[in-house]
């Protein structure tokens, strides 16, 4: 390091769109920020670093697993785990007499089990079929169905099943089995890739993964990966001097923070269902495949971490009992649709329930803006300014009571203006808009956003009774956030077949579904829910300058809150509640919202924004009546109107005439005339 | 979208001094100028500028990358260095644009036409939302759609001159 400058040499990889040869280069810095890339000193403008593996999957079962061929394991693996398990592993006969008699000698000694003797068959069998405990009975057993085993099997297949079978570590709630699995576990590599220490490393944990967990014993985990290294050393399968160097290798596992390996449970399951939806199954039937993904590790982590200490900061201030709230999350790329985060439960690196993915929860208010938008896809009829009735009603639902939608706080509101009732999530009178549109026409409209899922045209889904997950909001919010352009969600940038050839790629695709003005109002509805409406905690809490428009959503008895919002290229949707479907006492904004707007805080957003489309204009508008405002006027907006829909009648507070002289229609008729 | 100084480009573009990478801009714009003059009789039409396509010389060199590779008929490589433009500058309506292009000549048309629209959508610029027009023109003529490829047409003439 000189000159606050670094010295990198990238490794040569196989992208998705060709091969990148080594390359050395120099980062400069300024601060914390990179200043400069230099390459034999001209400046460069992008370097692209090789990935990081992250997780796999087996192209049978799609399960976690990593399965290796024997021809893809590297010989000296092979040798290292024979030399110090089952130095007569192709001679026996699937037990070892000799071993077992050492065995013997030293457990009727000891009058107890105390060694194992047995040969990687019988280790096998014990990995398949048995339980742990240590009898005698067992170890008969074991040895029968060893011999049969035996029989059966050719010597090499016995080996393969046991380098995918055998026990090395534990991830959380998951067993780590496989050397496939425990290199990119270990290592963050695949196996193929890993030298002769890392490789004596994997071997030693064979014996006890715990006992000799190189995270937690590093010392001890040292001292067994080097006794490897000496029997080999000693048997000769690796010359003294190679042994004596792999020995001064540092243990070399990733750090257990990026233990990349199994990191993202969420991100995988969704990357896993993707596979299967839009690749064939034959093509994914072959090995090797290198899949490319969208994540972000930056995002991913700031996701997590924001989940992690905003739930445990909520619980603290409300007095919940600890542990008891839990949460998904999905950040997405607002223009692309590529999915740069998902988490799927608080304790994110825990494989399990994938809330993000399969928890279908009710979605509240969320489903109110495609209401309106409906509304605002017929301009002669509906504007930001009309005015709704925010008053009781009772609707008929065949088959179930009788819907009469109340407000949260137990309030009506009379006439509010359309874009006000939006912003502060009034019940009675979007249900009265919703009745008025249709709710035909709102599902029709959902489809169009990119729900597929049969829904029930029952009325009170006007106001969320139904159920979604976190992924499926995205999928609608996106068609917001990125303008009116339906985009589908992506995980996969793309897949690489063994030859390094791509199979199938996944473009960039894009159906604008909304007309740029409707899709301009409705945006603006959903910035005023941020500016005065049911969000308005979030301002100031993300930098000046950056837009937001978002949505709060609560359901019954606050057992659920969301958020789902938009700003600065990135679209999140936040969840929050409970496994038990019980009360969180959290609405959207007391709940998913912080969680929100702790994940937008640490991201890199952009500024630039969708301008007014031309057939748009901005209209001041009095706040009570929705009628046309001037400078008399006390309650002003000034609100976007698609041309020819903004109202015509001036509001009581307005003057009659404008400049003392030409009465408003006049003057308007003048304007035209002149193009004013 | 952010706009600034790029005569640098332009000048090269203006000077020819882009040699035979900058072969497929020339000719979409031939096109361009051509479809207009089908349908009004405009002698020219004045080309959109791609000069002032972005502030980051990165995006300019992943543009150039893409027109280079457009030019030696290499689609998908073109549309790739385009695609990571578009995680720089995801707002940037030119590379939406030349993106709308590459689906054209991969006679991807209703990609390419709305491709285009979302160009339309992030720009207020009129001469690329007339040459955003022609390329869905185009695209829908691919399509043969002569009446929607004469319609958007009408509507490029609208906003040229």
């Amino acid at each position: 390091m000189a000159n606050n400058a670094i010295q990198v040499t990238a490794r040569p990889f196989i992208f998705w769109d060709g091969a990148r040869p080594e390359l050395p280069f120099e980062v400069q810095f300024h601060g914390d920020r990179v200043a400069r890339l230099t390459r034999d000193s001209e400046p460069i403008d992008l370097v692209r670093l090789e990935p990081r593996l992250f997780g796999s999957v087996s192209p049978i079962d799609h399960e976690d697993r990593t399965l290796v061929r024997l021809d893809q394991v590297p010989r000296e693996l092979i040798h290292a785990l024979l030399t110090v398990e089952d130095r007569d592993f192709y001679s026996h006969i699937g037990i070892d007499p000799r071993g077992l008699a050492r065995a013997l000698w030293a457990n009727l000694s000891a009058g107890r089990v105390v060694q194992g003797g047995s040969t990687l068959t019988q280790q096998l069998v014990k990995n398949f079929y048995l339980t742990a405990e240590r009898t005698f009975t067992r170890k008969l057993n074991e040895m029968v169905m060893a011999l049969l085993l035996e029989i059966h099997y050719e010597k090499n297949e016995i080996l393969e099943a046991y380098l995918n079978e055998v026990y090395l570590g534990q991830a959380g709630s998951r067993a780590i089995h496989g050397f496939g699995l425990g290199s990119l576990f270990y290592f963050g590599r695949p196996l193929r890739e890993l030298k002769l220490p890392e490789i004596a490393l994997l071997v030693s944990l064979v014996r006890g993964p715990s006992l000799y967990n190189p995270y937690r014993h590093p010392e001890r985990s040292r001292e067994r990966r080097d006794l490897v290294l000496n029997k080999m050393s000693e048997l000769g399968v690796t010359d003294r001097q190679t042994a004596q160097q792999a020995k001064m290798a540092p243990l070399g596992v990733s750090s257990e923070g990026v233990q990349s390996a199994l990191a993202y449970p969420a991100y995988l399951g969704f990357v896993r269902q993707q596979l299967r939806q839009d690749y064939r199954e034959q093509d994914l039937r072959t090995e090797g495949l290198r899949i490319f993904t969208t994540l972000d590790p930056d995002v991913q982590r700031a996701t997590e971490s924001a989940v992690r200490q905003r739930l445990t900061a909520i619980e603290r201030a409300r007095k919940l009992p600890q542990g008891t709230l839990e949460a998904a999350a999905v950040v997405v790329r607002s223009d692309s649709g590529e999915v740069a985060a998902m988490v799927g439960a608080r304790k994110s690196r825990f494989a399990g329930f994938n809330r993000a993915l399969d928890a279908q929860r009710p979605v509240g208010s969320l489903i109110k803006p495609v209401v309106y938008l409906a509304a605002l896809q017929q301009p002669q009829r509906y504007t930001l300014a009309t005015l709704l009735e925010d008053a009781p009603l009772r609707v008929k639902q065949a088959g179930s009571p009788d819907w009469t939608p109340k407000n949260y706080d137990k309030q009506f509101h009379g006439q509010v203006l359309l874009i006000r009732s939006l912003a502060q999530s009034y019940n009675a009178s979007t249900a009265r808009l919703g009745m008025a549109v249709g709710v035909d026409t709102v599902i029709a409209e959902m489809r169009q956003l990119g729900i597929s899922r049969r829904l029930q045209p029952f009325p009170s889904l006007l106001l969320g009774a139904i159920e979604l997950t976190p992924v499926e909001v995205a999928q609608m919010y996106l068609t917001f956030a990125s303008g009116g352009f339906r985009t589908p969600l992506r995980s996969i940038r793309s897949v690489l077949s063994q030859g390094q050839q791509p199979l199938a790629r996944y473009p960039l695709s894009v159906e604008q579904v909304i007309e740029p003005g409707p899709m301009a109002l409705l945006n603006y509805g959903l910035q005023e829910v941020v500016r005065s409406g049911t969000a308005q905690v979030l301002r100031g809490r993300l930098p000046e300058g950056v837009r937001v428009s978002g949505k709060t959503g609560t359901t019954d008895d606050y057992r659920d809150s969301w958020f789902a919002g938009y700003a600065g290229g990135y679209l999140t949707v936040v969840w929050v509640g409970r496994d038990d479907n019980e009360s969180v006492g959290l609405s959207g904004a007391s709940g998913a919202m912080l969680v929100w707007a702790d994940i937008m805080r640490r991201l890199d957003l952009h500024t630039g924004e969708f301008p007014l489309p031309v057939d748009v204009e901005l209209v001041a508008v009095d706040l009570g009546t929705g009628r046309l405002a001037d400078k008399h006027c006390e309650d002003v907006i000034e609100l976007p109107f698609i041309v020819g829909s903004a109202p015509t009648e001036r509001a009581p507070c307005a003057s009659p005439q404008i400049n003392g002289k030409v009465g408003g229609k006049v003057r308007n008729w003048l304007d035209r005339l002149f193009r004013r | 979208m952010t706009r600034l100084d790029f005569s640098r480009f332009s000048k090269r573009l203006r000077t020819g001094r882009l040699g035979p990478n900058c072969g497929p801009v020339v000719t979409g714009l031939i096109i361009a100028a051509l479809a207009g003059c089908a349908t009004v009789g405009t002698p020219t039409r004045p080309a959109p500028q791609p000069a002032a396509a972005s502030a980051k010389p990165v995006v300019l060199n992943l543009m150039r990358d893409s027109t280079q590779s457009l030019a030696a008929g290499q689609y998908s490589q073109a549309a790739l260095a385009l695609e990571q433009a578009l995680r720089i500058e995801p707002r940037n309506a030119w590379l939406w644009h030349e993106l709308a292009k590459v689906r054209v000549q991969q006679q991807r048309y209703h990609q390419a036409a709305q491709l285009a629209a979302k160009s339309n959508a992030l720009s207020r610029d009129r001469r690329l939302q007339a040459a955003n027009w022609l390329l869905i023109a185009d695209a829908h003529e691919g399509a043969g759609d002569p009446a929607r490829a004469r319609t958007a047409r009408e509507r490029a003439d609208l906003l040229g001159n």
